[in-house]
């Protein structure tokens, strides 16, 4: 198994897209939060692609808490795509999932999303 | 019919062969993806539970023995930190706070009991046991009673 989330950000027509990659757990959210966090706020809607994301805990629940509270603060949207059914389980049964604009990935073009 | 004990030490770095267990184990019984991930997530949580909240990351050992029957697969976990009963000190999610509100703790034990079938604690001579249970028949008559908010994305 992964050790690390692999983080990949562009800015793509004002939205940030960042894309992860891996598990994340109470083993590798640390990492995760500390280079999720400084990219929210460079633009006006962040929109991350956990489409290959397979496996969240509450590890990862906490990390998009902090998302949550910093999109916030920098009075910016947060836009996630790619959640399987298992991501959506727990975020669903934790009462998380109605408070992230949650959108399908094919459906989602970062240039129609610019404010 | 059950697989070898496990014996490790109370790190986080031991989760990942405990993760690498449970997902052999539900691969020998068939479980279907679904169920797969919810006993994975289980003692994910009550593993991670018992490191850092058990022994407080001083050092401990966690022994995990898991198998199956005709009709469930089981992990059985045992460690010799404080007496604790998940399912005792279980707490809702604050769903009627803002997420911004919330505080993040005790969300690993709800998600874990939640995503059990059955699950059972006891302790004896200084250990505790927990019992973490999945149905190995019927996930596609479940009761959708484990959701927390309404699934329909905004």
């Amino acid at each position: 198994m992964m050790h690390e989330v692999a983080v990949r950000s562009s800015d793509q027509d004002g939205v940030t897209v960042v894309e992860l990659e891996g598990e994340i757990t109470s083993v590798t959210s640390a990492a995760l939060q500390e280079r999720i966090l400084p990219l929210i706020g460079r633009s006006r809607t962040t929109l991350i692609d956990l489409s290959q994301v397979p496996y969240i805990s509450s590890a990862g629940l906490r990390t998009l808490l902090l998302v949550h509270r910093r999109a916030l603060r920098e009075q910016t949207r947060t836009i996630l795509v790619g959640l399987s059914e298992e991501v959506r389980f727990v975020m669903s049964s934790t009462g998380f999932l109605g408070f992230f604009d949650i959108r399908d990935k094919a459906a989602c073009d970062p240039g129609a999303l610019r404010e | 019919m059950q697989l070898n004990a496990l014996c490790l030490p109370a790190t986080l770095a031991s989760l990942d062969e405990i993760a690498c267990y449970v997902l052999d184990l539900a691969g020998q019984a068939g479980l279907p993806d679904e169920p797969s991930y919810r006993l994975r997530l289980a003692a994910d949580e009550l593993a991670t539970n018992v490191v850092m909240h058990g022994y407080r990351e001083s050092p401990g050992e966690l022994r995990i023995v898991g198998g199956m029957d005709e009709d469930t697969v089981w992990i059985r976990m045992e460690d010799d930190a404080p007496r604790f009963d998940p399912g005792a000190n279980r707490v809702p999610p604050q769903t009627q706070l803002p997420l911004a509100q919330r505080t993040i703790g005790g969300l690993g034990i709800h998600l874990a009991l939640t995503s059990l079938d059955d699950f059972s604690h006891s302790y004896a001579d200084d250990h505790n046991s927990s019992t973490l249970v999945i149905r190995r028949h019927d996930h596609d008559d479940r009761p959708d009673d484990r959701c927390g908010d309404d699934p329909t994305p905004k």
